[in-house]
């Protein structure tokens, strides 16, 4: 079973970003599985700091090259779909994170915090703190582009 | 930006995908520029005007007049 549409009814531009999708997902469980297979033969690749920016520097730098390669390749209202959420998206995602952040030292008195760090404690070592709050920013940003990304698209139907 | 590109796709009996893979677009940018929610870049627009081969203004034409032109 795939959950891949027959490519050859597909426009150019669209065979392109599936063939892009599918190499970055292919790279990407190939990554999974030689950091679960190095795991299971007890090789941690995670144990020093050094090692975790390393690893962190490398999906990063692999996630701007396929957006990169992604972005070429789609055509240009796509592309416009990107700009306008990134403007627009941004923008209000800083404008809600600014809010977040002058309203924060009143927030305890409604949210509870150690929920949230509790949460991400596993994946954020002693880091927690900073890590929840970068975590926040990333989830505010991406939603808020998300939201922008589809709004241009419900206008341009 | 006022356009004719669907009655141009419809002389030829194309599809808005057929239209979208002769320009290397997605059927998506076809129907927008058609119910005109998008103006296409230049590069763009002087292709689908080759395609059809037309001067571009015979495909695109603007419906602000209030620039007139610096000879005139």
């Amino acid at each position: 079973m795939t959950i891949a549409p027959d490519t050859r009814t597909l426009s150019a531009p669209r065979r392109r970003q599936w063939k892009t999708w599918h190499r970055g997902l292919l790279a990407s469980l190939l990554a999974g599985g030689v950091y679960g297979f190095t795991s299971e033969l007890g090789v941690e690749i995670l144990k020093t700091p050094f090692s975790i920016i390393m690893v962190a520097a490398v999906v990063v730098i692999f996630a701007m090259i396929v957006s990169v390669i992604w972005m070429r390749e789609i055509d240009e209202l796509a592309r416009e779909a990107h700009y306008v959420a990134w403007f627009w998206g941004g923008s209000t995602g800083l404008a809600i994170l600014l809010f977040l952040m002058l309203a924060a030292p009143a927030l305890p008195a409604f949210v509870d915090f150690t929920v949230v760090e509790r949460a991400v404690a596993p994946f954020a070592g002693e880091g927690v703190s900073f890590f929840a709050g970068v975590m926040t920013s990333i989830i505010v940003l991406t939603l808020c582009y998300g939201a922008w990304w589809i709004f241009f698209w419900l206008r341009k139907r | 930006m006022k356009n004719r590109l669907r009655v141009l796709r419809a002389e030829r009996a194309w599809s808005q995908a057929d239209l979208a893979e002769h320009l290397g677009v997605s059927r998506q940018t076809v129907n927008a520029i058609e119910v005109e929610k998008y103006d296409p870049s230049l590069p763009l627009a002087f292709k689908i005007a080759r395609l059809f081969s037309l001067p571009i203004e015979d495909v695109f034409h603007d419906d602000d007049a209030s620039v007139t032109r610096a000879a005139e």
